[in-house]
């Protein structure tokens, strides 16, 4: 039986799991925190511009299971804020159990709070087996390398403002290690100026309840609100540093835009000092929720594994790669689509059969395509998302992105037929 | 190839090395673009930003009383007084200090293998083989000497040492490196192990006293065929999971090419025998090179079981 061995929970983890459990591979999910998600758990925002358009493709495409999750956990529809519409807003803290409950159901071996330290390849061209922090040996077919770029610690300490103990919590559960570079493959690092590598997240969380009274009912009611800056704390800088350039508009400079997901309140800054937080009406008692610091914010985007447009590593012939791992994405629908191509392409070749290539005539092939293509010519500055910034753009400009779901299934439908005859 | 410097999160981490972008646990303490750690349970990085980019405690010397002091043929058995705190810290298997005669400067420093130490009445005690010049201005008639510590690094596969439970062990010992062996002894039997003991009958037997009597103890000659067929003898009848060899390379070397041999599968624990002099993983004369790759082996411990050919 073809043994498939993912390593990282995140939403591209979780989606390479499911997908390659659908064959009568073996799967199993190594995570090295106590829960599912990742970053993923302080995400909430879906199907803003491109991403309706690459939610309904994965769909056709059969890959439901996460998104109907995500679909049972949204708590705010159709929701227009500056440069986003119809944007849908959901609660990855409920998702969490849920997605927990459906891995179990379809027999993914999870293994949590398992943290990946070193991989063993005896021929330098692929991998045999990985060995965990306790000395573990897991042997395997095929791995998938889904780890994120988040952090470890020494990262968000040399290119931020330190550990803001966040998600990902490293402290407690061991630094993301990033299994491409253990098996000797180099990663290509992100990098946000001449001297700055990676990007800092570019939202927080607040406490919902400390939010006042009126203030947390108006954001319940329309799911946004739009608060002014005051002048002396506008600070334009904070658009460069974040990872998230669709959200690098001058609006969210100039306001604090608060999106209701559930369990907290999602701030869309990277982090904003409590003290100035606390100037704004109805935030007097503001309190943050994740990441516990107010000045900082984890930095992302120090990995990413050099691949091809089946999600193939380089340079190694059994590990495939998902998320932000295997590119500049940002976003968890990005996440789930990588996840569903390694997931997919990990049984094919240990099937000994051809890695499917996603056509560009879909957003979800053209954006693994683009990424690559602009990496390749050097540009390690560049975010890619559906839902904004210079990948949303080329949406636009090349006709891919439309909320027109009768388009959007006959193109599928059409690389389904030609694809997988 | 992973190894992990014994001194990581420990009091005197980071070191001088981090200092100067030569850490052996941290990648970006190291002179990388970004961090690549194996954690063990610290960020280093942040430790060292947070002490102002520089060291805050390293090892310091102090003079020592020696409490006994006996000739054994070549042998010179010390018994010294040491604070409680050092004792306790002592008492793990691998456990050595640097000792050099008080009325000498400081490259007179030699490293020894702590052999017994002793945290209720808090002393340890360690055997001198006379040899050259460090070891003969020892025998000087002093009281007292110039002690430095605690090291750790005197065994290679600590990891394995401690987690083997309720097996079946080999201690094989010969030649001073035998000091080594009784506390990884007594380590082992705290663990509920069966103990197996092989001197090499080449050298004094000079730890015997501080074995436990129940300890089945075999003397052999291994440098011979018959000695080689001994052993072998002994890894198959006693169904030897762990092995503990404490003795000069030569002797390591034909212990692990009758393992090879044979392949026999066994966890494996080495003394270490290269030649230390700072134990800071600052002079660079314990440096070997294992698969390409360097080591400085008075800090850094790498599984002996597949990277020791
Ligand atoms: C604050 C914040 C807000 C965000 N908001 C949104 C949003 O509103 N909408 C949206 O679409 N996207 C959002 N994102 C982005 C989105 O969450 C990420 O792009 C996406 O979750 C990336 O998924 P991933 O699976 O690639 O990586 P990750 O989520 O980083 O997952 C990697 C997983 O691997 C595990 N791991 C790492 N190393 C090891 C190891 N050695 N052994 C075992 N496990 C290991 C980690 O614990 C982690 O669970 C947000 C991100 C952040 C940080
Ligand atoms: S003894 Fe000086 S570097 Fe190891």
């Amino acid at each position: 039986m073809i043994k498939v061995v993912i390593i990282g929970g995140g939403w591209a983890g979780c989606s390479s799991a499911v997908t390659a459990r659908k064959t009568d591979a073996e799967v199993i999910l190594i995570e090295k925190s106590d829960v599912l998600l990742g970053c993923g758990l302080a995400s909430g925002i879906t199907k803003n511009n491109g991403r309706y358009t690459a939610t309904e493709e994965l769909k056709y495409l059969g890959a439901r299971e996460l998104l109907e999750i995500i679909d049972n956990v949204t708590i705010h529809k159709n929701v227009n804020f500056p440069g986003h519409y119809h944007a849908n807003l959901y609660d990855p803290r409920t998702a969490e159990p849920m997605i927990r409950e459906t891995l179990k159901k379809m027999d993914v071996d999870l293994h949590m709070q398992c943290r990946v330290q070193d991989v063993i390849s005896k021929n330098k061209k692929s991998i045999n087996g990985i060995i965990l922090s306790d000395e573990t040996v897991i042997k395997g077919d095929v791995f998938i390398d889904a780890t994120g770029s988040a952090g470890p610690m020494g990262n968000c300490l040399k290119y931020g403002k330190g550990c803001s103990t966040c998600i990902l919590g490293c402290p407690s559960f061991g630094p993301r290690t990033s299994i491409s570079a253990r098996a000797g493959i180099k990663d290509i690092v992100g990098s946000r100026d001449h001297e700055k590598c990676g990007a800092f997240s570019g939202s927080c969380e607040l406490i919902k309840k400390s939010l006042n009274q009126h203030l947390r009912a108006r954001l319940e009611k329309k799911g946004v609100l739009i608060l002014p800056i005051p002048n002396e704390d506008v600070n334009m800088d904070h658009l460069d540093i974040k990872a998230c350039q669709q959200y690098g508009l001058p609006e969210f400079g100039k306001n604090l835009i608060l999106l209701d997901t559930g369990t907290h309140v999602k701030m869309m800054k990277p982090f904003y000092p409590i003290e100035n937080l606390r100037k704004i009406q109805g935030l007097e008692r503001a309190m943050h929720a994740c990441p516990q610091r107010s000045d900082a914010n984890s930095i992302r985007f120090l990995s990413r594994a050099p691949r091809n447009n089946a999600l193939k590593v380089s340079g190694l012939d059994n590990l495939f790669c998902a998320g932000e791992k295997s590119g500049f994405f940002v976003g968890c629908v990005e996440a789930i689509v990588t996840g569903f191509l390694a997931g997919y392409n990990a049984i094919n070749f240990a099937k000994g059969e051809k890695l499917l290539k996603i056509p560009e005539s879909l957003s979800i092939g053209d954006i693994i395509a683009y990424e690559n293509e602009c990496v390749r010519k050097g540009d390690h500055k560049n975010r890619y998302t559906f839902s904004g910034g210079i990948y949303f753009q080329r949406m636009e400009k090349n006709g891919l992105y439309t909320t027109d779901k009768d388009k959007i299934r006959n193109r599928t439908e059409k690389v389904l037929k030609d694809e997988c005859r | 190839m992973i190894t992990e410097c014994i001194d990581a999160s420990s009091d005197y981490c980071p070191c001088y090395l981090a200092e100067v972008e030569e850490c052996l646990s941290c990648s970006l303490l190291n002179g990388e673009k970004t961090c690549n750690c194996t954690w063990t349970g610290t960020c280093k990085f942040n430790e060292f930003l947070w002490a102002g980019k520089q060291v805050e405690s390293h090892r310091k010397t102090i003079l020592c009383k020696i409490l006994e002091k006996k000739m054994e043929e070549n042998l010179l058995i010390l018994t010294l007084k040491v604070p409680h705190k050092t004792a306790v810290n002592l008492k793990e298997p691998g456990s050595y200090i640097f000792i050099r005669t008080c009325l000498k400067p400081s490259f007179f420093d030699l490293p020894l293998a702590v052999m017994c130490a002793n945290e209720i009445e808090d002393y340890i005690i360690v055997t001198v083989d006379i040899k050259g010049p460090k070891t003969k201005a020892l025998q000087q008639n002093q009281n007292v000497v110039y002690l430095r510590y605690p090291y750790y690094n005197g065994i290679f596969g600590l990891k394995q040492l401690k987690k083997t439970f309720n097996s079946n062990c080999l201690v094989i010992l010969g030649g001073i490196a035998q000091a080594s062996g009784v506390m990884l002894i007594d380590k082992l039997i705290e663990n509920k192990n069966n103990i197996v003991l092989l001197i090499d009958r080449s050298y004094p037997f000079f730890i015997k006293k501080y074995i436990a009597d129940d300890v089945k103890i075999y003397k052999k000659n291994l440098s011979n065929r018959e000695g080689e067929k001994f052993l072998q003898d002994i890894l198959f009848s006693f169904n030897i999971d762990f092995i503990y060899i404490g003795g000069c390379g030569k002797l390591q070397e034909n212990v692990l090419h009758l393992l090879k041999s044979h392949q026999y599968p066994a966890r494996l624990t080495l003394s270490n025998n290269n030649r230390l002099c700072c134990g800071e993983g600052i002079c660079g004369s314990c440096e070997i090179t294992i698969k390409g790759q360097r080591l400085r082996t008075c800090k850094e411990q790498f599984n002996v079981d597949d990277d020791y050919d």
